[in-house]
């Protein structure tokens, strides 16, 4: 029972007493008089009173806390990037009893380059999670440069390191699986870096690079399912600009999120639509509209206060 | 400023002293005739929020029989803010009284 009941108070924040004290717990065995039914209740309502109180603290926090949360989402989708691009054109391998010299007809080579974004991918969540800016950013710089090096010397022809992984079939024919960074990612190791470099950040525990390594692998396998590079992220990434939608006068934190993950976007939305073929033209002005709507109602929840 | 009926009864059982959590929704109840069933989540709820406005004090943490416990005093303002609703709640109860006995004859 005592266990159900400190699970229950994780509900509220981490500096509240209920998870510092055993005042709250001790309390509500006590009121379950040994009713395993009765500490049930008492659990349930320390989970409602503790999302109130969540909810209150949260009203009270300040924007800069929003950059934490902000430089976690970029830093996950970063490595999403850097890990879907590595396993893009892995299959499971195949095994041929039958023929063996066929197992090596396949050979899969990632690049240097996939290898080096992943890396400091890596580098920068888990600077993140031990609260370490100095790993966060310089990771998060590396980064930038690794992608700014795609952008500026090779996205425009299409060749080289914009290749997520070079398909090599036995002897000269071979082709090239692409998946394009092109310079689309670089508003976002932008961002990236730029928050790592002014959000307060603090050691959470470990477990947390665990889920976010978890996280970034879903978000590869969404990839595998859903073919056309980027278009992968617009779910997670839409899923985060509707909840700042519903829930940013609540949570303002959410709407810093959301704000950053549009402006990290936008540029891949201008080149939408500024490069779109004319018959193509109406879908992207209808995805602009969308995007633009979608900025207002984040921006709104967080200027509110300001001007009230 | 209204006062929910839970955090009536919470600053009502420290009326007659500090009170400490477990305690505080016994005299509750007993206060409302079982009416006011505090669970612990609404309680140390309506604690903080009246910890916060002034209205109770909490005192230093203790461990009585291997329980960790905390007592909470009534402030002068709690008083007061507990004699206004109190007067609120007789004022509204007359009006209706009024009206009911007037409708009766």
């Amino acid at each position: 029972m005592r266990r159900l009941l400190v699970l229950a108070c994780r509900a509220f924040p981490r500096e509240h007493r209920a998870r510092r004290s055993d005042e709250v717990v001790d309390t509500a065995l006590l009121v379950a008089e040994g009713s395993t039914w009765r500490a049930a209740r008492e659990a349930y309502s320390l989970v409602v009173a503790g999302g109130r109180e969540r909810l209150r603290a949260e009203s009270q926090r300040p924007l800069r806390d929003g950059l934490p949360l902000l430089a976690g989402v970029l830093a996950v989708v970063n490595l999403a990037v850097a890990l879907a691009g590595i396993s893009l054109s892995v299959d499971p391998p195949r095994i041929e009893i039958l023929a063996p010299a066929g197992f090596f007809r396949n050979l899969y080579v990632a690049e240097l380059w996939w290898i080096a974004f992943s890396l400091a991918a890596v580098a920068i969540v888990l600077g993140l999670v031990l609260g370490n800016r100095n790993l966060a950013f310089s990771a998060a710089l590396a980064n930038l440069g690794i992608v700014a090096y795609e952008a500026f010397f090779f996205s425009p022809r299409f060749r080289g390191h914009l290749n997520a992984l070079v398909y090599y079939r036995w002897g000269f024919d071979y082709r090239w699986d692409g998946f394009p960074v092109g310079r689309e990612w670089l508003a976002p190791a932008v961002l990236l870096a730029l928050v790592t470099a002014c959000a307060p950040l603090r050691r959470l525990p470990l477990w947390r690079f665990v889920l976010a390594l978890a996280a970034g692998v879903l978000l590869v396998a969404i990839s595998r399912e859903i073919s056309g590079g980027y278009l992968f992220l617009l779910w997670p990434l839409a899923a985060i600009v509707a909840l700042a939608m519903a829930f940013g006068w609540l949570v303002r934190r959410l709407a810093v999120v959301a704000l950053g993950v549009l402006l990290a976007v936008s540029p891949s939305v201008v080149a939408s639509v500024t490069t779109a073929p004319a018959y193509h033209a109406p879908f992207f002005w209808v995805v602009a509209s969308g995007f633009a709507v979608a900025v207002l109602p984040p921006l709104a929840y967080l200027t509110r206060r300001r001007l009230a | 400023m209204e006062i929910r009926r839970s955090t009536y009864f919470v600053l009502a059982a420290l009326l007659d002293g500090p009170l400490h959590g477990y305690g505080i929704i016994r005299r509750a109840a007993d206060l409302s005739d079982g009416d006011v069933r505090l669970s612990t989540g609404t309680l140390f709820g309506a604690l903080d929020r009246l910890v916060e406005s002034g209205l109770v004090e909490a005192g230093e943490e203790e461990k009585v029989e291997g329980r960790v416990r905390r007592a909470y005093t009534l402030t002068q303002d709690g008083h007061a803010a507990l004699a206004a609703e109190a007067g609120r709640l007789r004022r509204a109860a007359r009006v209706v009284e009024a009206r009911v006995a007037r409708a009766a004859t």
